[in-house]
């Protein structure tokens, strides 16, 4: 039992990290209508800025964690959310009005510029990080020596989390940028027709894609204390599978399907093996695709007019 | 004629338009006034839903100039003619359906810079034309009657506080009842200049100075029989 609840903590933070990507996915789904397979890529740079922005300011002698922490959420946001406006600005924007699959191969290529720029700016090596947040609770132990265990690093993943989700569920749901994205997900003809500049609505939920996929390359930094060039590939694909788990386009569903492929990760390593928790988590995206083509929470295509 | 001359509101001189090879303006010319209101009837195809959506930009005009408020707005991008306050409820009404029906309305307030007062003003006349609506509020677009989403739809083209409102076929599709509704809330906003069509006797009957388009181009007036 004590076993099965540390594997739960242990899935949760990771399903959060998954979320947090998979909501780039599903708002781009949603919004243009294609699968950013660079979105992935997008979150590897979000953890390398914050490892550089990290180190900088230790460099410079800063020492308050809380600070550091702070300090380096904001500009990682702020610098990835850059890169994900330039990838829509020149791979994916001009492509607008070709054919459908123009701009997922697009994607496809901005993909492997992404990873192997990085791979040439930052080495082909891991790049570890010293634990930058110990120490945690013990929450439960048991006569048999197994201690369940929430560490202070997991806490600071699942509040940041929940921060950013709840900053960007009212985002969507309660600001004019929030109601335009809506309108031009719905109906992007109708929405220019009340002034709505799609392109720039656009271009924004680029953003706000990529400065969440900062946060989840942030907080996937601290959790494992490591940095690839390489390592937005199979969180990406993850996050993709995700997505298309809680039904592509539903933002809710973006994070239940995280929180799901973290748990099912995480659940299947712990008692079958952890060799296989890839072939579990992309099991999950077959039989989805064929038994729940729509998802948890996803809309069928019909639509009553 | 009057003796003042005035800039007409909307001036569109040899406008041409095409889908693809498809040309669906074959050089129109309209003029209207502030304060009129105009009926453009034709028959199916004749291109009225075409000559709407191009003022908008879409699809872009191949030849001739538009001209709102004596400004040139041919070829400039969709959104920014919206907010030139010109208002449309376009051909199947076009609702959001995942967004409430306040939503639907805020989207019309959003389409001009307006002052919260002004807004609420806005809400208050399109509540007075159409009550059912305010019943309406909480629910989603796409829950609403055919009757209920034109409207909305005409009611989120008001919101913008249109200098040119522009409707197309408000009455398709609608019980009798709930036309003549409709029409009489579009007589009762003859302090707007209006550009309406719809039902050919009704809209004929509601303007002084109807239009017909026959196949792309300007076909003569026609006069109502009703």
């Amino acid at each position: 039992m004590d076993y099965f609840a540390q594997q739960l903590i242990n899935g949760f933070v990771l399903g959060s990290i998954y979320g947090l990507i998979a909501i780039g996915y599903t708002m781009v789904y949603g919004i243009v209508g294609m699968i950013n397979f660079a979105h992935g890529d997008i979150f590897m740079i979000g953890g390398f800025i914050a490892l550089i922005s990290f180190l900088v300011l230790v460099s410079f002698g800063l020492t308050a964690v809380p600070l550091i922490l702070l300090i380096v959420l904001l500009v990682s946001m702020a610098i990835t959310a850059l890169y994900g406006w330039t990838v829509e600005r020149i791979a994916y924007r001009p492509l607008r009005h070709s054919f459908r699959l123009a701009p997922m191969l697009s994607a496809i290529g901005m993909s492997f510029v992404l990873s192997n720029y990085s791979q040439i700016a930052q080495g082909a090596r891991v790049k570890p990080v010293p634990p930058i947040i110990t120490g945690g609770y013990t929450l439960h132990a048991s006569s048999g020596g197994f201690v369940v265990q929430l560490s202070n690093v997991q806490v600071v993943v699942v509040i940041t989390t929940v921060v950013l989700l709840a900053i960007f569920t009212w985002l969507v749901a309660r600001t004019r940028l929030g109601r335009d994205m809506r309108a031009c997900e719905q109906d992007q003809t109708m929405a220019a027709l009340l002034g709505v500049d799609v392109d720039r609505t656009i271009s924004m939920t680029f953003v706000i894609g990529a400065a969440l996929a900062a946060v989840a390359g942030m907080m996937y930094l601290l959790y494992y204390g490591l940095v690839d060039f390489f390592m937005g590939f199979v969180a990406g694909i993850k996050a993709f599978t995700a997505a298309v788990l809680g039904g592509i386009g539903s933002l809710p569903g973006a994070m239940l399907g995280g929180l799901a492929i973290g748990l099912i990760e995480t659940l299947w390593s712990a008692y079958f093996s952890v060799e296989y928790k890839d072939v579990a988590a992309f099991s999950i995206l077959i039989v989805v695709l064929i038994f729940l083509p729509t998802g948890l929470l996803g809309r069928p295509e019909v639509e009553k007019v | 004629m009057s003796a003042r001359p005035t800039t007409p509101l909307l001036a569109i001189r040899s406008l041409r338009a095409a889908y693809g090879r498809i040309e669906a303006l074959k050089g129109v010319d309209l003029t209207i006034n502030p304060g009129e209101i105009v009926a453009l009837i034709g028959a199916n195809g004749a291109g009225k839903s075409t000559l709407m959506m191009t003022i908008f930009g879409r699809p872009r005009a191949r030849a001739g100039h538009i001209l709102f408020d004596g400004n040139d707005i041919t070829g400039r991008p969709t959104h920014e003619i919206a907010r030139l306050r010109i208002a449309q409820s376009p051909e199947g009404r076009r609702i959001f359906p995942r967004m409430s029906v306040a939503e639907n309305l805020q989207m019309g307030a959003d389409a001009t810079d307006c002052s919260e007062a002004e807004r609420a003003g806005g809400l208050d006349r399109v509540f007075a034309l159409f009550p059912r609506l305010k019943e309406r509020m909480a629910q989603r677009g796409g829950t609403l009657s055919g009757g209920e989403q034109q409207m909305l739809a005409i009611g989120r083209a008001l919101m913008s506080r249109p200098r040119l409102l522009m409707l197309d076929e408000p009455s398709l599709g609608l019980a009798p009842l709930i036309a003549r509704q409709i029409f009489d809330a579009i007589r009762t906003l003859n302090r707007q200049p209006d550009c309406t069509r719809g039902n050919r006797r009704r809209a004929a009957a509601a303007s002084r100075n109807p239009r017909c388009l026959s196949r792309g181009r300007p076909a003569g007036v026609v006069f109502p029989d009703a």
